[in-house]
């Protein structure tokens, strides 16, 4: 129990940081900004036919490209200073202990994941408002958006899919999101966290980055082998077959290839971190 | 004869083009206040992060009350430390930054904080940010920070940066104290005279080499 409290409290010291550091609030208000170009015009829609819009807009997020490509470079923006030893984490190195602390900024990256794409969730319903119900159904806007052209008159630019309404319910498919989300997240985090601290702090964001792009490029070269190279691109639950007709990634793959990657860069951590020297880093 | 609480044999750290640690062997014996003197680049930091398990050992071995670091424990387990300038949360009170250390360890309640703070003359109930303080006033947190727990060793680098000659005077006679309490105390220090008045011992480091002075 006193383990789990000094990793949990390490985690903690982390994300208290959060308050101090401008490049989390310009993070926040780049998301607010650009995630307002493609959520207000679904409320602009929904107040123009006094229809009120259910909040499950979350999932279409990442059918976007370009959207997709905004959070993940939102994760990168978040973890770039990933091994994250700042002045401050020697005093909290000497009390927790070097593996407990290890350990503890792998909960951090797991927990500011989470946090990123609650947010992010969080920001998706607030931009409904006041049109909004809650109701356990996709709703007469979204369903309204998916079957017919009726967004292109408010530029809503956000991709409505029937396909994915018919698939999920709204519940799951805001739970598949968020976990993808946050698996896609978290992968990009220790991914960061491991290649900063074994080679270099620049490298993590500049790998991270180009894997971001990769899904990008996966849209335009449309080669189903690409998918299965792309993690970021699984994030999406457009990009995951559901229907076993194609030759997508399926949903099984994702999750557990996403799993498997977790796992394997927090035991590359734990080893790379032995023989690591522990020197302060400037704030990035 | 007391115990040596820190014994270094034959330690080497090797970077890619310097060796900051060059066979250093060493006892330090408990209850004393031992100084290590040397130009800036001599090695003293790199010496305190291999004390502390920040940095492991090219070879040779360090071990702290009887424990090898790096071996049989990853850290020392009853330090205090100032290494480089103390580092704290910005937008959190003196008080606000020893709460958050101290429930990692959780060995000591809220009067102890306060008792701490008050013994290195700041004031508990304040509610000024650390980013408000004074370089002063950050250094005398940073020794607070090191003795809150009551560790039996206190690795001090450089602690009176910043400090005008009360607040000196006033760190001197805490160390003494701390002494007389029977804490082992290693401080390194450009100060001649803070040698001179804390000191038992005393070892100089040139170019990653260690020598006994006194």
């Amino acid at each position: 129990m006193g383990k789990l409290i000094k990793i949990f409290s390490c985690s903690v010291q982390n994300l208290r940081k959060w308050s101090a550091n401008p490049r989390i609030y310009v993070l926040s208000l780049l998301l607010i900004v650009f995630l307002g170009d493609s959520i207000l015009p679904i409320a602009h829609f929904s107040s123009a036919v006094h229809v009120p819009a259910t909040p499950w807009v979350f999932p279409y997020l990442a059918l976007n490209q370009k959207v997709l490509l905004l959070l993940m470079l939102g994760i990168v923006l978040l973890f770039c200073d990933a091994p994250f030893i700042d002045a401050h984490q020697p005093y909290v190195i000497i009390r927790s202990g070097k593996r407990d602390w290890l350990l503890g900024q792998i909960v951090y990256i797991m927990l500011a994941s989470a946090l990123y794409f609650l947010f992010i969730a969080l920001i998706s319903v607030m931009m409904l408002l006041p049109n909004l119900t809650f109701s356990s159904e996709w709703g007469k806007i979204l369903g309204t958006l998916a079957l017919t052209d009726a967004g292109t008159q408010f530029n809503v630019a956000l991709p409505i899919s029937y396909q994915l309404q018919l698939t999920y319910t709204p519940i799951a498919a805001m739970a598949w999101s968020l976990l993808l989300n946050w698996l896609v997240g978290t992968f990009l985090g220790l991914l960061m966290f491991v290649l900063n601290m074994r080679l270099t702090r620049e490298l993590g964001a500049v790998v991270a980055a180009a894997l971001v792009f990769l899904q990008y490029f996966c849209f335009d070269a449309n080669g189903f082998f690409l998918w299965h190279l792309s993690p970021v691109s699984w994030a999406s639950l457009g990009n995951l077959d559901t229907t076993h007709t194609s030759a997508l990634p399926s949903l099984t793959y994702a999750v557990s290839v996403l799993i498997g990657l977790n796992l394997m860069l927090i035991l590359l951590a734990v080893l790379f971190f032995r023989k690591k020297n522990i020197d302060v880093l400037p704030p990035v | 004869m007391a115990e040596n609480v820190l014994i270094i044999q034959e330690a080497t750290k090797k970077f890619k083009n310097a060796v900051p640690l060059d066979k250093v062997s060493v006892s330090f014996e408990a209850g004393k206040i031992h100084g290590i003197i040397g130009r800036n680049g001599s090695g003293k930091t790199v010496l305190f992060k291999c004390i502390c398990g920040f940095m492991p050992l090219t070879s040779g071995l360090i071990s702290v009350d009887g424990k090898q670091i790096g071996k049989e424990i990853d850290v020392p387990h009853d330090i205090g430390i100032i290494i480089e300038a103390p580092g704290f949360l910005p937008n959190y009170s003196g008080y606000g930054n020893l709460k958050l250390l101290s429930q990692i360890r959780r060995k000591i309640d809220d009067t102890q904080i306060r008792d701490t703070l008050k013994r290195v003359g700041l004031d508990p109930e304040s509610k000024k940010w650390v980013s408000k303080y004074s370089l002063g006033m950050r250094q005398r947190l940073g020794i607070a920070q090191a003795i809150m727990e009551d560790p039996s060793l206190l690795i001090l680098d450089e602690p009176m940066n910043g400090l005008d000659n009360h607040g000196v005077e006033d760190v001197r006679q805490l160390l003494l104290k701390l002494k007389e309490e029977g804490k082992t105390i290693l401080i390194a220090s450009h100060s001649s005279e803070d040698i001179a008045m804390l000191c038992d011992t005393v070892c100089e480091m040139d170019a990653g080499i260690l020598t006994a002075i006194r």
